[in-house]
């Protein structure tokens, strides 16, 4: 009888390595199922070495074992490992403080050809809105859905729509429930103009334009009715973000369709992958810049009625913005 | 051997496989999850995360919080935060969600590196316009398109359910965020270290002796017989209608006059000869001249699909 050794070099092959595999097989189990930091300093240490062994042991046993279970074990070994020790990385708070500080402000400077165009769409979009309803007021309800007018249309008083720009909150929750709600309504509509975006960015380019529409109606309606200066003091200040917000998932969606329709020398899905992370970091501060302007909405607005106060709070958004977007992560670190 | 070949081909219920590169330079080959097992993955997961709302629903009804327009606003944040956060979170800590857990699946770097976190947040920001509005769409159509012509909205449903089925058509099957974000799903198999079958010898399995192979009666067969001999031996049992069979083919081929019962059945023998077989292909196949299957010699030289990790 022959040793089996002696039969076939991929038996101790095998046999010199398996105690390793098994080991890494442990590490990986406990860190699937409580993560890394569960770890001892020790497996931790441990777990590149495995995970190199394990896959120069694949490559060898490709080469050398015709054992097709040793093969799958190994095969499927190496790929948990691989998830693993190259999975996502990172602790959330710093990620989020790096994003904000650096991510977020260069990705939108470095596209800032796109923020621009989608602003200018979203300009022209309230431009037109305001012209119709100052010459045809009665295009306003095919403009504004009667949802969002509120009563806030033609046929109001002045001094409705004066009421309609110092309403009252009675209770705190109310408004907690209306912060809540803008929040998840307008973050809903940015995270659908990024992801239009692949739709060539023709749906970004109307949800833009009617975006503006909307405001440029509402604003003639109010400017009619000598209400120019209560309104602005109404809308920028939460308007500042949110009008910014919609306008960088415009260019979000709007870089992903340029990537899509004219991908240069590269083929469509590698062109599209390519300007993917760039948009969604730019969509993913503009969530943020949404949270901000609800919370402008659901509480500052109800509770201060001076014009004064609101004027220079828009006045203070407007110049914190522009600071951030011109500076914010222009140091490398 | 052919008459089980077909019951033991695991290419034939595999799907297409994709290599990766990793960064210390071995290629890993993995399968990619068919369009049923992530809908399956999808599935579970949307059945957790509504628990998550019921139970909210449930724990203020109990405290009488529900009437209190607080919880209105805690619901719908709730919402938010299940309906975008919970695939991210998890493909976050583990670039699986519970639901492709259970699927076996996972989310990989296509190009073989680490996975970005933004690319796991790109690949779940596009899911709203892949799945949710073409499912709103299908339940509802005047709530996306609450105005318009007929055929408008006509052409509107097809476009948007369109973007649902581009995983049907992509050869990778990649959805739309997948496309964006560089990220593939694959299979991910637990696969457990199972008994050398060359080690049969050394654990004195048999104890009258080993039938001993001339070189000539070890030139029949290649690495595909080889492996689907494999198969037999680990799947089938020990007294198996099966085993005996394969005894007699091979018997037959490779010109052996003796009696298996001799060596105490079908299954010794067939041992032994897995283990003179292997040895004698792995030896060729360190001097780069296996031979793939039993017709790759003669005519065709076609070589079977689960062969090509050992073809170069």
């Amino acid at each position: 009888m022959n040793a089996p050794d002696k039969v076939t070099r991929s038996f101790a092959f095998r046999r010199d390595r398996q105690a390793s595999w098994r080991r890494l097989e442990r590490t990986l189990t406990a860190a699937e199922s409580h993560g890394l930091g569960s770890l001892t300093e020790k497996d931790l240490l441990e777990l590149p070495t495995l995970h190199r062994a394990a896959l120069s042991a694949l490559s060898a046993a490709r080469a050398i074992s015709l054992d097709q279970a040793l093969l799958a074990y190994l095969e499927s070994l190496a790929a948990r490992s691989h998830a693993c020790v190259h999975g996502v990385r990172g602790r959330p708070l710093t990620a989020l403080l790096r994003f904000l500080r650096e991510s977020f402000p260069r990705a939108v400077r470095a596209h800032g050809a796109a923020v621009a165009f989608a602003t200018a769409i979203l300009a022209l979009g309230v431009v037109t809105g305001f012209a119709v309803t100052a010459t045809h007021p009665e295009y306003y309800d095919s403009i504004v859905p009667p949802g969002l007018a509120q009563g806030r249309d033609p046929s109001a008083s002045t001094e409705d729509l004066r009421e309609g720009l110092y309403s009252d909150g009675d209770l705190v929750d109310a408004l907690a429930l209306f912060a809540s709600f803008l929040f998840q309504h307008n973050a809903q509509i940015g995270i659908l103009c990024f992801a239009l975006g692949f739709a060539a960015g023709i749906p970004v380019l109307w949800l833009l334009f009617t975006n503006g529409l909307t405001l440029g109606a509402m604003s003639a309606l109010h400017h009619g009715h000598g209400l120019a200066l209560e309104w602005w003091a109404w809308v920028l200040p939460h308007g500042v973000p949110e009008l910014l917000a919609i306008a960088l998932c415009g260019a979000a969606g709007l870089m992903q369709g340029h990537a899509l329709l004219l991908p240069e020398r590269l083929a469509r899905a590698e062109s599209l992958r390519r300007i993917g992370v760039p948009a969604a970091t730019i969509v993913l501060g503009a969530v943020a810049l949404l949270a901000i302007a609800a919370l402008i909405e659901g509480f500052f607005r109800q509770l201060v009625h001076s014009v004064a106060i609101r004027t220079s709070v828009a006045a203070g958004m407007f110049i914190l913005v522009t600071a951030y977007f011109a500076f914010a992560g222009r140091r490398e670190r | 051997m052919t008459v089980t070949a077909d019951r033991f081909d695991d290419a034939l219920r595999a799907g297409p496989r994709v290599v990766l590169q990793t960064p210390e330079g071995v290629p890993l080959v993995m399968t990619l999850a068919s369009v049923g097992e992530r809908a399956y993955a999808f599935t579970i997961d949307c059945l957790f995360a509504a628990i998550g709302l019921l139970a909210l629903l449930f724990l203020s009804l109990l405290t009488q919080f529900a009437g209190s327009s607080l919880f209105g606003a805690v619901f719908v944040l709730a919402f938010f935060l299940l309906r975008n956060g919970w695939f991210l979170a998890h493909e976050l800590r583990s670039g699986r969600t519970p639901g492709k857990r259970r699927a076996a699946l996972r989310v990989v770097d296509a190009r073989g590196g680490p996975l970005e976190p933004l690319a796991v947040v790109v690949r779940n920001l596009t899911r709203e316009v892949e799945v949710f509005v073409p499912l709103v769409l299908l339940a509802n159509p005047d709530f996306v398109l609450d105005q318009g012509p007929g055929l408008v909205r006509a052409v509107g449903v097809v476009w948007v359910a369109g973007f649902a089925l581009v995983p049907f058509f992509d050869k990778k099957r990649r959805r739309i965020g997948d496309l964006l974000a560089g990220t593939l799903v694959v299979r991910e198999p637990r696969h457990a270290l199972q008994a050398d079958l060359v080690a049969g010898a050394a654990d004195g399995e048999d104890s009258r002796g080993e039938p001993a192979f001339e070189p000539a009666q070890l030139a029949h067969y290649g690495v595909y017989e080889l492996q689907v001999l494999e198969k037999v031996l680990r799947e089938e049992p020990t007294r198996s209608l099966v085993l005996d069979a394969v005894a007699e083919k091979v018997m037959r081929r490779i010109g052996w006059t003796g009696d298996p019962r001799e060596f105490g059945g079908a299954r010794p023998f067939l041992a032994a000869f897995y283990r003179a077989q292997r040895a004698r292909l792995e030896h060729d196949l360190a001097l780069g001249r296996a031979r793939q299957s039993k017709t790759a010699a003669t005519e065709r030289g076609s070589r079977p699909s689960t062969m090509h990790r050992n073809s170069q």
